[in-house]
């Protein structure tokens, strides 16, 4: 069989691929978006429709309206994005489908680029659906597959949950044929796919029974393994790709306890679980966030009456917050052997069952594994390296025109989810605000209702206005809100890779004949004072904020500049060293990574990309363009 | 190989190039019959961050994280990564090839940081390890007509190690399955140019 380096979000979609997908519609958010990126590159070949959708809960509609005629659908996201996508979510797992629909979400503990450390396993049993938890790329490939079987078997969505770590693991996979999708389906008219109260009864009952059965159905899958040690009274349960770490932590630590690996989290398999409590004592779960597969554990434990220690979340040995990884798990299992007194079993167990809940604070936990990693000795901290925005980057030229107009005004810039975020780093400073996609157009709303007085500024990326934008500037318009609403057009998603959105000319797989015009919109939507700039152009960039900062009403400044990581610069930007001052303006004002001291004066080093905006900034005029 | 597992860390600055670095180490194993696994960092880290990639070259399946101390081998593309990823996961048991080149963060070009002497900070790496490449990568690429061509030096440097027993032919065909023409043409260059300057 043929073997090959792929990634988790790789493996996904040739699981897809493998299994017959036949539409699957994403939102880009890291650390998913491979996922739809590898399956826009197999649609064309292998005949299924990929498309990068206008936001999560649109592709999860999308891929649902497919399964409803019987095809195999795929929707992707992020964990943020589920929030966004709950709505269909909720009511599809009542109303069920027909052919296969995977959710794909991917989970980010750490958290490495995401608000959140959301445990979307805890959604899928909050919307009573089962959920696969891959611990390797290659598992990740073959439970998309038992994912298609199993939502057909049950009529429901399931869920698939990799966390950043399987995600972006890559590892040597086996491949297998690809399978076409059909081209018969067909969707068949009947009154069972319209949520009406009454039905919505009826279908609850049958989803509440259906926990019990997928919990049964689970104990036989080949995703859930136990390894039982007659000789040992210690078990460990490992959800996900907590089971690398806890291999590697045993084998380090040269012990063997019975080992449960999960890969189905929600609902737990009962067989199991139960076969390792008649062989342990003592038991520690070891998963990355919330205590998904503890507490149905400690639930099992206490309505079997086992007599059984169960260490992990509740009893604070397992940090909840951040990821875990072999040093963190070494620590933890050093912790739960140490403990190893005898535990008085006579008592009734449902008491000391309820004793090992919140006996410490799980930040403590977390504090104590961090300090068994700490160096022995102290070393001198080193420079720290923080993202930042690209030099050239257009951003940085309409946060810098926004600052020097703003300043004296004493503004409010609110944020939003992108690239841009990073403006919110000095010398720019620019963001005060940033929570969810689409919120810093409509948080400047709210603060212009109660701050009358004060100028709000909203900056919003132009995939994020088309994710959930417009309903905010909707609003503003509608309820005469007293806002600027500044349009980053980047002319692309860049934050996660580059995707496409509707604003241009390309769809995941092809042309876009029909791209959306952005200030169109806004027009249409009502808005009166709209300006379309170049950011490059800082004169003209000032003036329009100084124009729509002094409108009353809703105003939408559009700064229009393709992402400097798309273009292939022509101009890069030279120091005349006789006319530079080192009054190091151009420095602190921009903090353009192409810009460095050297002794007295100001250089721009080879990654200058010709944004020229130091150069209209230089009070000496010193700064002059050359061509490469 | 010196144990069952080769723990590789290829480390750098978002952009530099690291993720197609360990692609290349990465498939060259798989393609001989080894098993692996890489982990790598996404996301924002990508503008202009610390970025590592994590290899781990094995006869078993292992997680993609390696546990700190463990590092067989940095391949650092920039002083300053190489240093905080050695301090990390580095050992007296560790071998280093760092290129040379600083590439200043933020608080350095403001003025607000110091960045550490270049020589200095070798031989703080060297006195703790088992071996240290210091390489003018950056020089070398622009030497043989590749400016953009720094990883592919510091991969080539990496194959002339022999740590992996993994012969050169294997590399460029996995080379010669990720480019063609004029690109793979400068690429195979740089990475020639890294493998001659470590044999």
């Amino acid at each position: 069989m043929e073997k090959r380096l792929l990634m988790g979000n790789e493996a996904i979609a040739w699981g897809a691929v493998e299994a017959g997908v036949a539409v699957a519609a994403a939102y880009p958010g890291t650390p998913s978006s491979e996922v739809l990126e590898t399956l826009s590159h197999l649609a064309p070949e292998y005949g299924f429709h990929a498309e990068w959708s206008v936001n999560e809960k649109v592709a999860l509609e999308v891929a649902s309206g497919a399964a409803y005629t019987g095809a195999r659908a795929l929707a992707a996201m992020k964990q943020v994005g589920l929030n966004v996508a709950a709505d269909p979510l909720m009511s599809l797992a009542y109303i069920g489908i027909k052919g296969g629909l995977v959710l794909v979400v991917a989970d980010d503990p750490g958290p490495h680029s995401s608000q959140t450390e959301q445990d979307s396993r805890k959604f899928a049993a909050f919307a009573k659906l089962p959920v696969f938890d891959p611990s390797s790329p290659q598992e990740a490939k073959e439970m998309v597959k038992a994912a298609f079987v199993l939502s057909e078997e049950f009529h429901l969505p399931v869920i698939l949950r990799p966390t950043t770590r399987t995600a972006h693991m890559a590892q040597d996979v086996a491949m297998e044929t690809a399978n076409l999708p059909a081209r018969d389906y067909r969707f068949e008219k009947d009154p069972k796919w319209v949520i009406f109260p009454s039905l919505s009864y009826k279908k609850h009952i049958l989803l509440n029974q259906a926990q019990k059965d997928l919990a049964e159905k689970f104990s036989h899958s080949p995703f859930n393994h136990l390894v039982l040690n007659p000789e040992s009274s210690e078990g460990i349960v490992a959800s996900g790709v907590s089971y690398n770490y806890v291999m590697e932590a045993c084998e380090t630590l040269g012990i063997h306890p019975s080992i449960l690996k999960i890969g189905t989290p929600y609902p737990l398999p009962s067989q199991p679980v139960l076969d390792l409590f008649a062989h342990c004592a003592r038991i520690l779960v070891v998963e990355e966030q919330e205590p998904v597969v503890e507490d149905q554990l400690i639930q099992m434990a206490w309505k079997e009456e086992a007599k059984i220690e169960v260490s992990g979340k509740q009893d604070g040995r397992v940090p909840r917050e951040g990821e875990l990884n072999v040093d963190k798990v070494i620590a933890i299992i050093k912790a739960f052997l140490r403990q190893r007194e005898p535990k008085d079993l006579a008592q009734p167990p449902h008491a000391w069952v309820q004793s090992t809940l919140g006996t410490m604070e799980t930040t403590e936990a977390a504090s104590a594994v961090e300090a068994a990693h700490e160096h022995s000795f102290e070393l001198p901290p080193l420079p720290l390296r923080t993202p930042v925005l690209c030099a050239g980057c257009p951003h940085r030229a309409s946060f810098y025109a926004f600052k020097e107009v703003g300043r004296r005004q004493d503004a409010v810039f609110t944020g939003d989810i992108g690239c841009y975020t990073l403006g919110t780093i000095p010398p720019l400073d620019m963001l005060d605000t940033c929570l969810c996609m689409g919120a810093g157009v409509t948080q400047a709303i709210g603060m212009s209702k109660v701050e009358p007085g004060r100028k709000h500024v909203a900056f919003i990326g132009d995939s994020t206005f088309f994710h959930s934008g417009i309903p905010g500037m909707i609003n503003a318009v509608y309820n005469q809100a007293d806002i600027t609403i500044v349009i980053l057009d980047n002319r692309t998603t860049a934050m996660t890779g580059h995707q496409p959105h509707p604003g241009l000319e390309r769809t995941a797989t092809g042309p876009n004949p029909k791209a959306i015009d952005i200030q169109g919109i806004v027009k249409a939507c009502g808005v009166e004072f709209v300006r379309e700039v170049d950011p490059y152009d800082l004169k003209a960039m000032k003036e329009a904020a100084r124009e729509a900062m002094v409108y009353k009403g809703t105003a939408v400044v559009i700064a229009k500049r393709e992402c400097v990581a798309l273009v292939k610069p022509e101009v890069k930007y030279v120091v005349d060293p006789k006319a530079c001052t080192g009054c190091e303006l151009c420095l602190k004002k921009l903090g353009c990574p192409a810009m460095a001291k050297d002794k007295t004066l100001v250089v721009i080093q080879d990654n200058c990309s010709g944004c020229g905006i130091c150069s209209q900034i230089c009070p000496q005029k010193a700064i002059q363009g050359v061509s490469r | 190989m010196p144990g069952k597992v080769l723990n590789i860390i290829v480390t750098g600055v978002g952009g530099q190039g690291n993720v197609l670095a360990s692609q290349i180490i990465a498939t060259a194993a798989v393609e001989s019959g080894y098993q692996v696994s890489v982990g790598e960092t996404f996301g924002a880290s990508q503008r202009g961050g610390s970025v590592m990639s994590h290899v781990r070259v094995s006869q078993e399946k292992l997680g993609p994280l390696i546990p700190r101390g463990e590092a067989d081998f940095i391949l650092g593309f920039e002083p300053l990564e190489t240093l905080r990823t050695f301090r990390e996961y580095g050992s007296q048991k560790t071998q280093v090839i760092m290129n040379v080149r600083p590439n200043y963060p933020l608080g350095v070009l403001l003025n607000e940081d110091k960045y550490p002497d270049i020589p200095e900070l070798t031989e703080n790496i060297r006195a703790n390890s088992e071996r240290v490449w210091a390489l003018a990568a950056t020089d070398l690429a622009v030497s043989v007509g590749v400016p953009v061509g720094t990883n592919m030096v510091m991969t080539g440097a990496f194959v002339g190690t022999h740590i992996l027993p993994i012969g050169l032919e294997t590399y460029e065909a996995v080379l010669e399955g990720l480019f063609t023409g004029e690109i793979l043409r400068l690429n195979l260059a740089a990475f020639q140019a890294g493998f001659k300057a470590v044999s």
